[in-house]
Order: structure tokens, then C-alpha cells, then sequence
């Protein structure tokens, strides 16, 4: 029981976790995922355009993985895609992890959280004792909901980091799946012989014959 | 996690997988060490007959121990036929086997034959590829880039390279 009656010393570990969580999330690399599905897209894009003669600009993955980093550029988009789902996607990135409202959230906890840990655990020794009237039986769910807000909030802002790289290393898989069956397509297709520019017609005639003999060009 | 995250053994298996299953489902292919998963794979399960189109037999793909241990094992067999044509005319040189493994370990084999394909003739094709038992393969639509796909058993896919390869097989050999 605390000596000025305040509840806020019996949340001080809450206060704790939030402020520790909150710090962390600010703080380390790893944990911001802008960066990381920027860089995920960006990958993934560069060996695509590495293949010059296939198409996969074209294909719905392809251009979804663009969307993703002209969004954590923070550019507008042109074609905005035509799924819902992605579309939903893309509106969590653009304005928690890009604006970048995270960071503000949990720099808000940040302060908010220090500063229960600080009254908290002056309430327990009988210091700040004007503030304690803001802290008695009939208020303490507002104290409780905002700190267990601050522990909530960069634990769903990792989930939404890791998922949305998890969307864009799956997006990845897709265009390269996609990537195969374009090929695919090419060998399901006779392959013919470049005509030689040197050679006398009926030659070049005779080979594409022999290349692709199902449907030869003599009828 | 996509196939380029794969730890390799992971790739391996999903290669053997579809190996097994021979759906010709297409698996995209982009780099030398699935490259080389791939080729191995494709060795290992080589009932009958390896067809190859290369420009160097490259040693950072071929040259593998597994890949070579696989022709070793795949050209021991009567039945078995291995035709190679390659572009680069250093692996026709007389010292060519001893400094290439693969070529070491198909060298004076009944069941293996090698062309060069003519310098006039490699302008007109693009692509490179390993073809097995007529409905298996590793294709490179650009002989220049890695990008490839490979499946297992595609017949029609299958066939469609066999017949380029016989053309280009017949003209290398006159």
C-alpha cells in the first residue's frame, strides 16, 4: 500500500516494461523495418532487372514490390495497386512505418512511461504527494490503459514490421515463381534457329525444319 | 523465405522434391550454387541420356565435386549417352581434361561425345542448357545471364529442346 494512497507505485513495473520496450524499439536498427523492406524490394528487384529479356515488369508481384519501395520512399503512388488487400498493406506501411507515426507513438510512451516510473516510485517513498489525488482507486484504469498501451504498441509495430517484410520476401517468391513459368513459356515453344543472314533461304528453310520439326515451314 | 534466402540444403531439398514429384514444375534459377544444386540434381536422377549445351562447362558450376562425382557415376553405365556441345574451343585443347575435373571424369568414355559448335552457328541460338532423359532440364533462355529455369519432367519443354539440340548437333558434327 502506498503512503500517499496513490495506485501508480503497484504500475511502476509496467511503467518499467513500457518505458524498457518503447526504448528499444526507438533505438535499435533492427527493429525499424522501413529500412529492412526497402532493402528486402530493393534486392529483389535488382536481380529481376538483371534478366533484361524476361518480363516481369508485367506481373502483379513485380509491380506490388515497386509499389513497396516508391511507398518507403515516401513517394506517391502512380498506379495505385488493384488489390484490397495489398492496398491495405501499403496504408499500414506508408502511415505507421514511413511517416513515420511509429516513432512518434513510441517516443510518446517514452516520455509518458518515464514519467510514471518516476511518480510511481515517488509515491512509494511519500514524494510528489499533490499528484497523488490523480492516481487514487476511481482513476487508475487511464494510468493502466496507457501504460499497457506502451508495452502493446512496439510489440504490434514489430508484428507489422515482420509482417510486411514477410509480404514483401513472399511477393519476392511470387515473381520469381512467376519468373519461371515465364521462361517456361519460352521453352514450351519450338525454338527455332536465328536465320543465318549469310546463308540462302531454302538453307535457313531446312534448318528451322529440322529444329522444329511439328510444325515445319514446308506445308 | 524466398529460394535466393534458402540455406543451400534447404534449396537442395526443395529441388529434390520436385526431382521426385516430375510435375515439370518450373523452379526459377539464378545463381551459381543453385545452379549447381540443380545440375547435380538433374545428374543424379539421369536414367538415360544428358544433353549439353554450354560455353565453357563453367568451373565454378562444373567443376564441383558433386557434379562430378555424378557424371563419373552417370557415364559408367553402358546404356547410358552423354553428348556435350560447347562454344569454347580451349576444351578441345590436348591438355583440356587435365585441367577441367568434369572433363577428367568422362575422358575416354565410350558413352560420352563432344562438339564444338562452329563459331558461325553460336550467333544464332541464345540460350544454353542441360537437357536429361528428354524431359528434364536447366535452360538459360540468355547464354550471357544466370537466370534459368529448371524443371523436371516437362515433355514438352523436353522436346522442344531435344530438337533444337539434335539440329545443332547435326550441324556441329559436319
Amino acid at each position: 500500500m502506498s503512503i500517499c494512497g496513490s495506485e501508480l507505485p503497484d504500475m511502476v513495473s509496467l511503467a518499467g516494461g513500457a518505458l524498457t520496450l518503447n526504448l528499444a524499439y526507438l533505438n535499435l536498427e533492427r527493429f525499424r523495418y522501413s529500412r529492412v523492406i526497402q532493402e528486402t524490394a530493393n534486392d529483389a528487384l535488382d536481380v529481376l532487372d538483371s534478366n533484361e529479356g524476361l518480363d516481369f515488369k508485367n506481373t502483379r508481384p513485380y509491380q506490388e514490390l515497386e509499389a513497396l519501395i516508391v511507398v518507403s520512399n515516401g513517394g506517391a503512388l502512380e498506379d495505385p495497386p488493384e488489390r484490397g488487400y495489398f492496398k491495405a498493406i501499403l496504408w499500414l506501411f506508408r502511415w505507421i512505418l514511413v511517416k513515420p507515426t511509429d516513432t512518434i507513438i513510441c517516443s510518446a510512451f517514452v516520455i509518458v512511461s518515464a514519467v510514471a516510473l518516476l511518480l510511481g516510485s515517488g509515491h512509494s517513498v511519500g514524494l510528489f504527494e499533490s499528484t497523488c489525488r490523480f492516481f487514487t482507486e476511481q482513476h487508475v484504469v487511464l494510468p493502466y490503459s496507457i501504460l499497457a498501451s506502451g508495452v502493446s504498441a512496439p510489440m504490434g509495430f514489430l508484428l507489422l514490421g515482420r509482417f510486411l517484410q514477410w509480404t514483401c520476401r513472399r511477393l519476392e517468391k511470387d515473381t520469381l515463381d512467376v519468373g519461371g513459368r515465364i521462361i517456361q513459356k519460352k521453352v514450351k515453344e519450338p525454338i527455332p534457329l536465328i536465320p543465318d543472314p549469310t546463308a540462302d533461304p531454302q538453307a535457313n528453310a531446312d534448318e528451322a525444319d529440322r529444329a522444329n520439326p511439328r510444325s515445319g515451314t514446308q506445308q | 523465405m524466398t529460394s535466393r534466402d534458402m540455406p543451400l540444403f534447404v534449396y537442395r531439398a526443395h529441388v529434390e522434391a520436385l526431382a521426385a514429384k516430375r510435375k515439370g514444375e518450373p523452379l526459377y534459377n539464378d545463381s551459381l550454387e543453385h545452379a549447381a544444386i540443380v545440375l547435380q540434381s538433374m545428374l543424379s536422377h539421369a536414367q538415360r541420356s544428358v544433353r549439353l549445351l554450354t560455353g565453357e562447362l563453367n568451373k565454378d558450376a562444373y567443376a564441383r565435386r558433386g557434379i562430378v562425382d555424378e557424371v563419373k557415376r552417370f557415364v559408367e553405365s553402358e546404356s547410358h549417352s552423354l553428348q556435350i556441345l560447347y562454344e569454347n574451343e580451349s576444351l578441345a585443347g590436348s591438355d583440356a581434361a587435365a585441367q577441367h575435373p568434369f572433363l577428367k571424369a568422362i575422358e575416354g568414355n565410350n558413352h560420352v561425345e563432344l562438339r564444338h559448335v562452329p563459331q558461325r552457328l553460336q550467333s544464332r541460338y541464345a540460350c544454353h542448357f542441360m537437357l536429361v532423359d528428354g524431359d528434364s532440364y536447366r535452360f538459360e533462355p540468355d547464354k550471357e545471364k544466370f537466370g534459368a529455369v529448371a524443371a523436371f519432367g516437362d515433355e514438352d519443354g523436353g522436346k522442344n529442346l531435344e530438337d533444337l539440340f539434335s539440329t545443332l548437333w547435326d550441324i556441329a558434327g559436319r
